[in-house]
C-alpha cells in the first residue's frame, strides 16, 4: 500500500484545506472527472497561489484545445516514461489504460505499451515521437519536426497545443519529483 | 497482446475520433465547416496524407480537399485527373502507387509529392446522380487493412449525406429568395395598382362632379324657356277665339308639365346641395297632402284615396329637402299605376318614428309590379309595368335619393294588388352623412 507522505513539502488533505485551497482541490475534481484529490495537487496545497498557477496551465493545456485527451495522456506518459518521472508515468499511464480498458472492455490491453502498433494512426505515433523527443531534448528542436508534424495534418494552433505538452510534462515531473510524492492509493486501486 | 485485441483498441480509438467528425459535420452549416471538421478530425481516423472528396449531387458538384494542415472546398474548377476519371468510370474502389500513375500526374502538386507512398480511391453509389469518389493519400508504407477501408467507406457516407442536406437546404434558400423577390414585386404592382385605382377614381369623381354640375346647370337653365312658353301660350290662349286652337295650346301645356316633371326628376337626381328642414307630424302631414294634390289636380283620375296615419310620429325630427321628392316620386306613381278595374283605388301612408330615423310606408292597391321586375324598377330609364305612363326615372330617383343620405328604399308588390314602398330615413347626424356623400 502506498501512503502520500512526505517531509519535504506539506501534504494538506482536503479537510485541512483553506477554503481557496479547498475550491481548487474541487474544481480538479471536477474537471478530472475522479473522486478524490491527486497527491501532485495536496503536495502544493501549502501555497495557494502556486497552487492556482499550476492547475490554470494543467487545464488549459490537458483538458482544453482541439489535440484528443487521450493522445495527450499518452504524450505524458511517455514523457515522463522517458524522463523517469515514476509519479507521473504511472498516474498517467493508469489513466491512459483505464480509457482503453473503458474501450475494449478488456483490462489485460495497455495502450500505452502499445503505441507503435500499425494498428495505431500515424498522427499519434508521429506526435508522441516528436513531442516526447523536444519535451526530453527541447534544443534539438528542427525545422523538420514541425514539418512532419504538419505532414501528418496537424495545424500551426494544434501543434503548439502539442508542444505545450512537452513543457507541461517537465512541470509535472519536476513537481513531483522535487515533492517526493507517492502514487495515489485509489490511482493503484483502479489499476 | 493480440492483433484483434489492438485491432479493437485502434477501432475503438478511431471511432472516438469519428464520433468527433461527425458530430461536427452534423453541425456544419456551410461547406466550409465540412472541410474544416475533415482537416481537424481525418488525421486521427486515417494515415491521411492528403484526401480528396468529389461529391455528385444532382447538377451539384462539390470537392473538399485536405493536404497537410489545409482543408478547403469548392464547387468550381472540380475536374478530376486522369487516374481519378477511370476510377469514376469503373466505379471500382482500387489502391495505386506512384509507379502506376500516368507520366503527367508526376507533376501534379499532391500526387507528384515524394512521400506519398500509395492512393486508394473509393467510389461510392447512392443513386442515379448521387455518387461519389473519396481518395486517401497516405505517406505511410503500410498498406490499408480492412479497418482503414471500413473506417473511408463511413466517412465517404457522412459526408455525402450531409452535403446532400446542405445542397438541398441551398436550393431552399434559392427558392426562398426568388418567392421573396416575386413578392417584392407583388408589392410594388400592387402598390402602383392601388395609385392607379386611386388615380382612376379621383378622375371618375372629377367627371361624375362635373356631369352633376352640368345636369344642375342644365336643368335649371331649361326651365326659363318652358316658363317663358308657357306665359307666350297663356297670351296666345286669351286672345284666341279658335276652339281648334285652343285644344292644341292646351295639348301643348301638358307636353310642358311633363317635360317640367322630367326636370324636376333630373333636378333631384344631380342635387349637390340638400337642407334640413325640421318637421313635426302635422308639417309632414301637410307636405304629403301638398303632393297628392299636386297631382290630383294634374292626374286624368282623382279617384285615388289619400289615408294618412302618422301617429306613431311623437316628436320632431329633421328631414333632408330631396325626401320631399322622393315622396313626390312615390305619390305620382301611385297615380300613374291605379289599377282600371279597381273601384276605389287607395293610397295608405304610415310612419315609425325611432331616434335616429323615420320610416315612411306607401301602400296603393294599384296595377303592382312583377316579380322578375322588382330588383330593376330601381333603375334609370326602366318601367315596372307595361301600362307605365311615366318617364322610367321615379324609383330611380327615390333611390338615388336615398343611397345619398344613407336612407333604404324598401318595394313589396303584387300585379294587380298593389304595391308597398318603404322609405327609411336618417333623421339625426343627417349632416354629416349628406357631407359625406356630396363631397
Amino acid at each position: 500500500m502506498h501512503t502520500a507522505t512526505t517531509n519535504r513539502l506539506q501534504i494538506v488533505p482536503i479537510n485541512e484545506a483553506t477554503p481557496e485551497v479547498k475550491a481548487i482541490y474541487e474544481e480538479t475534481m471536477q474537471e478530472l472527472g475522479i473522486p478524490f484529490v491527486l497527491n501532485w495537487f495536496k503536495c502544493q496545497g501549502g501555497n495557494a497561489i502556486l497552487l492556482k498557477g499550476n492547475w490554470e496551465k494543467l487545464k488549459c493545456t490537458m483538458l482544453r484545445g482541439k489535440v484528443p485527451f487521450i493522445l495527450k495522456q499518452l504524450l505524458i506518459y511517455q514523457i515522463s516514461k522517458s524522463k523517469g518521472c515514476q509519479y507521473c508515468a504511472v498516474a498517467h499511464g493508469i489513466i491512459a489504460d483505464s480509457m482503453s480498458q473503458t474501450l475494449t472492455g478488456d483490462s489485460a490491453i495497455k495502450l500505452t505499451e502499445n503505441i507503435d502498433s500499425d494498428y495505431i494512426p500515424a498522427s499519434y505515433k508521429t506526435a508522441i515521437r516528436i513531442v516526447t523527443k523536444c519535451a526530453l531534448h527541447p534544443a534539438d528542436t528542427t525545422e523538420q519536426d514541425f514539418e512532419d508534424l504538419r505532414d501528418e495534418g496537424f495545424t500551426d494552433e494544434e501543434i503548439q497545443e502539442l508542444m505545450a505538452h512537452a513543457d507541461l510534462t517537465n512541470m509535472l515531473n519536476t513537481i513531483a519529483d522535487i515533492s517526493g510524492i507517492k502514487i495515489d492509493n485509489e490511482l493503484m486501486e483502479a489499476q | 497482446m493480440t492483433q484483434s485485441n489492438l485491432k479493437e483498441i485502434s477501432q475503438r480509438l478511431r471511432y472516438e475520433s469519428f464520433t468527433k467528425l461527425a458530430n461536427e459535420l452534423t453541425k456544419a452549416s456551410h461547406f466550409d465547416a465540412l472541410a474544416a471538421a475533415l482537416g481537424d478530425n481525418l488525421k486521427y481516423i486515417l494515415n491521411t496524407y492528403f484526401a480528396r472528396f468529389y461529391i455528385y449531387y444532382e447538377d451539384k458538384t462539390l470537392l473538399i480537399e485536405v493536404f497537410r494542415s489545409q482543408a478547403g472546398q469548392t464547387q468550381i474548377n472540380l475536374l478530376p485527373n486522369k487516374l481519378e476519371q477511370e476510377v469514376l468510370n469503373t466505379n471500382i474502389p482500387d489502391i495505386f502507387y506512384p509507379k502506376d500513375f500516368p507520366a503527367e500526374l508526376l507533376d501534379d502538386p499532391i500526387y507528384g509529392k515524394d512521400k506519398l507512398q500509395f492512393v486508394y480511391m473509393l467510389p461510392v453509389y447512392f443513386a442515379p446522380h448521387h455518387h461519389m469518389l473519396a481518395i486517401v493519400g497516405s505517406k505511410d508504407p503500410e498498406p490499408f487493412n480492412q479497418t482503414d477501408f471500413r473506417f473511408t467507406k463511413l466517412v465517404a457516407d457522412f459526408l455525402f449525406n450531409k452535403t446532400a442536406q446542405l445542397f438541398l437546404q441551398e436550393k431552399l434558400s434559392e427558392s426562398n429568395e426568388q418567392l421573396h423577390e416575386v413578392n417584392e414585386e407583388l408589392v410594388v404592382f400592387s402598390q402602383n395598382l392601388e395609385d392607379l385605382v386611386a388615380s382612376r377614381t379621383r378622375q371618375l369623381l372629377e367627371s361624375k362632379e362635373e356631369l352633376n354640375t352640368l345636369f344642375y346647370r342644365a336643368s335649371h337653365d331649361l326651365r326659363t324657356p318652358f316658363t317663358s312658353i308657357r306665359g307666350l301660350m297663356y297670351i296666345a290662349t286669351s286672345m284666341s277665339n279658335n276652339g281648334e286652337s285652343n285644344s292644341i295650346f292646351t295639348k301643348v301645356g301638358d307636353v310642358i308639365d311633363k317635360a317640367e316633371k322630367m326636370l324636376n326628376k333630373l333636378k333631384a337626381i344631380s342635387e349637390n346641395s340638400d337642407e334640413l328642414q325640421p318637421f313635426d307630424k302635422a308639417k309632414l302631414d301637410q307636405l304629403i297632402r301638398k303632393i297628392y294634390d299636386k297631382h290630383r289636380t294634374a292626374s286624368v283620375s282623382n279617384k285615388l284615396k289619400l289615408s294618412i296615419n302618422l301617429n306613431a310620429i311623437q316628436y320632431p325630427f329633421e328631414l333632408a329637402d330631396s325626401c320631399a321628392n322622393a315622396m313626390d316620386c312615390i305619390i305620382e306613381n301611385a297615380f300613374h299605376f291605379i289599377h282600371p278595374d279597381h273601384a276605389s283605388p287607395s293610397l295608405k301612408v304610415s310612419a315609425r318614428q325611432e331616434p335616429d330615423m323615420l320610416q315612411l310606408t306607401f301602400s296603393d292597391n294599384g296595377n303592382g309590379i312583377s316579380e322578375d321586375m322588382l330588383d330593376k324598377v330601381s333603375g334609370m330609364y326602366i318601367r315596372g309595368n307595361t301600362q307605365a305612363q311615366g318617364s322610367g326615372l321615379g324609383l330611380y330617383v327615390v333611390k338615388k335619393i336615398m343611397d345619398r343620405i344613407n336612407g333604404k328604399l324598401d318595394i313589396r308588390s303584387a300585379i294587380n294588388k298593389g304595391t308597398t314602398i318603404t322609405l327609411t330615413m336618417p333623421t339625426t347626424g343627417i349632416k354629416e352623412k349628406l357631407h359625406l356623400t356630396t363631397t
